[in-house]
């Protein structure tokens, strides 16, 4: 069984790039034939997703989310579940050249921390902590999607303001940003420092000199690839012809402050879940560690987005900018501290 | 048979030689007439629109070009000296590629324009009533309007917009989406303002509101776009007003009120100074609590101060701005347009094909008539000769003559046939008469190279074109 589920889960991550090429083509080369195209291949990659985590849950007994690899998986799927909800509802065909990107990544990176199929662990083993891990997972999707929409806003902001003219400063700017982080994080993965205990017994992780120079490389090769995406994207990007072509600033503004709200409601849930699952499994709700904070952390951010939108009538672009930053700390709470600062979550 | 081309556009003639030229529906009629009542002429479709006056023709014999011309001064009363400078005509292949053109809205003043399809069928439809179209008209026309939807259909040549109208309602829906409900205000008058308005309109807006300098003005302006007039100042400051700068003044507080309530903003009034200010725009978000506004200023002198466009969630476009996206759209145009003339060369090449396939038949019909005159010279020497035979045997011998002949003529007949449509096609079919000596022997075939001669020139030399193409 373990082998079908991951040779699926390669297929899978295969079919999302396709699916990201075909967009960035489409979108360069202005063909909607290669959009369409390029959604029938997602809906076929989704399909055999689903199959995927279906074959995972019944051969391991247990909803897919043991471990840090099944939690990818599933952030994944949830990612393209509400990019293709939302595509159907609003006409978005755009945002899949954010959203699949990101859906590719966690699909990917799912791959390479696959460490064999893991039953769930016995701390895990209630029911509270697996809705504290699925709707914890949901929010990030949520996230994803405001980041998405967000980013588009401001593309389609500057193709507004400024005329056409300095999308493609834009486009580069956060392709580059987006490139540098998966990089960076391949290289890490690559690397892979030696974890081992100080004199004081905190847990720290070593970087050797090859380990520094494995995450330089992998730093500009994501950059460099990156930036040649952005360049042909921007290419087609900077006309009037496009703007007319992705979502009106309005829907974009709206959907982005939806699912943050959204996100916000589902990451409260997981972290009450997750405090009343720690209180049965370890007899305290809250105990600081690295995870429990940058997800607090993330959650107070998103909480100032609303606050901000409600009472300082914060619209558009400022709002835009801080659904943008705020990824970035859902990024680092959802890897970033698993791998850089280890805790209780090692799993995930 | 033989095709032709001969007319005047905008881009070749001026206003006043196409306003002399033009047809209505009953002059083309009598022009078909008069022209397929020419020797030369067979087939005939005149098209008139405001940009064009062309004719098409297919004779006999080329050129066409003085019998067309001819006609044309006669039936409009054009001085011929004017015409002259004025006039293109093509033959054969590039006629095709015109006419192909013309249908897909490539050779219009407004690339990829709807109206020439339709007019295109009005004047084959006029030539069809008055019965001068045949084989080889009725399949150019048919096919050029095959044409024309395929460059429509497979292009985005129609798409982009513009006019400075059509290019507002784009901006203001990349802004807001979906138009209908929002509230649009109307500063000052002008046919631009209307236009906008009326675009505006179809797409679902219905609340305008109409500000003018003075009251009255406003609401007959109103009136005309079926919206409600307010006061472009409160009534003390109206009174009150010494000079023309209490419209720049950030304190016009109607206007304030009028911007934090519309959406979508027109402004076209002939004031020298700006009436809406950075400062002025500030105040305005702060009680539209950040709702944003789309501004068109189409006035010259400027209306609204361009810094306002640096005010979060406030989009201004001034007549420029629209303009350079009107000159970006043209371009979105121009590159579909290659990709049109790619559809109309593959058409321009199957309609030649067809015309080629036309040319070896009477070849075949002399071929087929030489072999069954000596079939039926040889059956009537040899059947004399036996008198004895039955009737029934005779038949017999009729029918092995004419299967011999059959089996003989099909390979050499399918192999032309074939042939026809390649470049050296017409060879082959020359092959057969000078073999064959289908020249002038025999009773019916006297004709048949002649025409094989006369059309299998087409699409392949003398181009007498007039004008450089366009």
């Amino acid at each position: 069984m373990q082998e079908i589920e991951q040779t699926l889960f390669g297929l899978v991550t295969f079919v999302y790039l396709v699916v990201v090429v075909l967009y960035v083509l489409g979108l360069a080369y202005r063909r909607a034939d290669l959009e369409r195209f390029g959604f029938l291949t997602l809906t076929a990659g989704f399909a055999l997703h689903t199959v995927a985590l279906i074959i995972l849950w019944i051969s391991t007994g247990w909803p897919p989310l043991a471990d840090l690899h099944q939690s990818m998986v599933f952030l994944s799927w949830s990612i393209v579940l509400i990019y293709l909800i939302v595509d159907r509802v609003y006409r978005i065909p755009a945002s899949a050249l954010i959203m699949i990107p990101v859906a590719f990544f966690t699909v990917g990176m799912g791959q390479v921390l696959y460490e064999g199929d893991r039953a769930l662990p016995e701390e895990l083993d209630s029911g509270w902590l697996v809705v504290h891990v699925g709707v914890s997972l949901l929010a990030y999707a949520a996230f994803a999607l405001a980041f998405a929409t967000a980013f588009f806003y401001v593309v389609q902001e500057d193709l507004l303001k400024r005329r056409y003219r300095q999308v493609r400063q834009l486009v580069l700017t956060l392709a580059g940003a987006l490139g540098l982080g998966t990089g960076l994080y391949v290289g890490y993965l690559i690397a892979d420092p030696t974890l081992f205990e100080d004199a004081a017994g905190n847990r720290v992780y070593a970087y050797s000199g090859a380990d520094v120079t494995v995450i330089l490389v992998g730093a500009a090769i994501g950059l460099a690839a990156a930036l040649a995406v952005g360049w042909i994207a921007a290419r087609g990007a900077s006309r009037p012809s496009f703007a007319n072509r992705l979502p009106a600033l309005n829907l974009l503004d709206n959907l982005s402050s939806k699912s943050v709200v959204a996100g916000l409601a589902l990451l409260a849930v997981g972290i009450l879940t997750g405090a009343i699952g720690a209180h049965q499994q370890w007899g305290a709700f809250w105990r600081w560690e690295p995870k429990e904070t940058w997800a607090l952390a993330a959650w107070l951010f998103y909480a100032g987005y609303v606050a901000l939108r409600e009472f300082a009538n914060w619209r558009g672009r400022n709002t835009a900018v801080l659904a943008i930053a705020g990824l970035f700390i859902v990024f680092f709470a959802f890897l970033g501290v698993n791998l850089f600062l280890p805790g209780r979550h090692d799993f995930n | 048979m033989r095709l032709a081309v001969l007319g005047v556009n905008h881009k070749t003639a001026c206003l006043s030689l196409r306003e002399q030229v033009a047809l209505n529906t009953e002059a083309s009629h009598r022009l078909v007439r008069t022209l397929v009542d020419c020797a030369q002429v067979s087939e005939a479709v005149a098209l008139s629109t405001c940009n064009r006056t062309e004719i098409y023709l297919a004779g006999t014999e080329l050129p066409l070009r003085t019998v067309a011309k001819d006609c044309l001064c006669s039936s409009t009363g054009v001085c011929r000296t004017d015409l002259d400078d004025s006039v293109y005509y093509y033959e054969n292949i590039d006629a095709v590629e015109h006419v192909f053109s013309v249908a897909g809205s490539l050779d219009s003043m407004v690339l990829g324009e709807a109206q020439i399809l339709a007019q295109l069928k009005e004047a084959y439809s006029v030539a069809q009533e008055a019965g001068t179209t045949g084989p080889m008209l009725n399949r150019l026309l048919r096919r050029s309007f095959e044409v024309g939807k395929r460059v429509r259909s497979e292009t985005k040549i129609s798409e982009a917009s513009l006019s400075i109208a059509s290019v507002s309602v784009d901006l203001a829906r990349n802004v807001f989406g979906d138009l209908a409900d929002r509230p649009v205000l109307v500063i000052g008058a002008g046919e631009m303002a209307e236009l906008v308005v009326t675009h505006l309109k179809g797409h679902g807006v219905n609340r305008i509101l109409v500000s003018n300098r003075t009251y009255e003005r406003a609401v007959a302006l109103a009136e005309k776009f079926g919206g409600e007039a307010v006061r472009f100042q409160e009534e003390q400051e109206e009174s009150a007003r010494g000079q023309k700068q209490i419209g720049s003044h950030p304190h016009n507080l109607a206007l304030a009120q009028h911007l934090s309530l519309a959406d979508i903003v027109i402004s076209s009034t002939g004031s020298p100074d700006p009436i809406i200010g950075r400062s002025l725009l500030e105040g305005v978000m702060r009680r539209r609590k950040n709702r944003p506004i789309f501004l068109i200023d189409i006035a010259v002198p400027r209306d609204i101060d361009p810094e306002v466009n640096r005010v979060s969630n406030a989009y201004l476009y001034d007549i420029d701005d629209l303009q350079e996206v009107v000159a970006s759209n043209l371009g979105e145009r121009e590159r579909e347009a290659i990709r049109a003339r790619e559809i109309i060369a593959e058409e321009v090449g199957s309609f030649e094909e067809w015309a080629r396939s036309l040319t070896v038949l009477p070849t075949l019909v002399a071929f087929r008539e030489w072999a069954s005159a000596i079939k039926d010279e040889e059956l009537t020497k040899y059947l004399g000769r036996m008198p004895d035979l039955s009737e029934e045997d005779r038949e017999k011998v009729q029918a092995l003559a004419h299967s011999i002949i059959n089996k003989i003529l099909h390979p050499p007949t399918m192999a032309v046939k074939e042939k026809a449509a390649a470049d050296e096609g017409h060879l082959y079919a020359e092959a057969l008469r000078t073999l064959f000596q289908l020249n002038g022997a025999g009773r019916s075939q006297g004709g048949a190279a002649e025409k094989d001669r006369a059309s299998s020139g087409f699409g392949s030399e003398d181009k007498t074109n007039s004008n450089s193409r366009s």
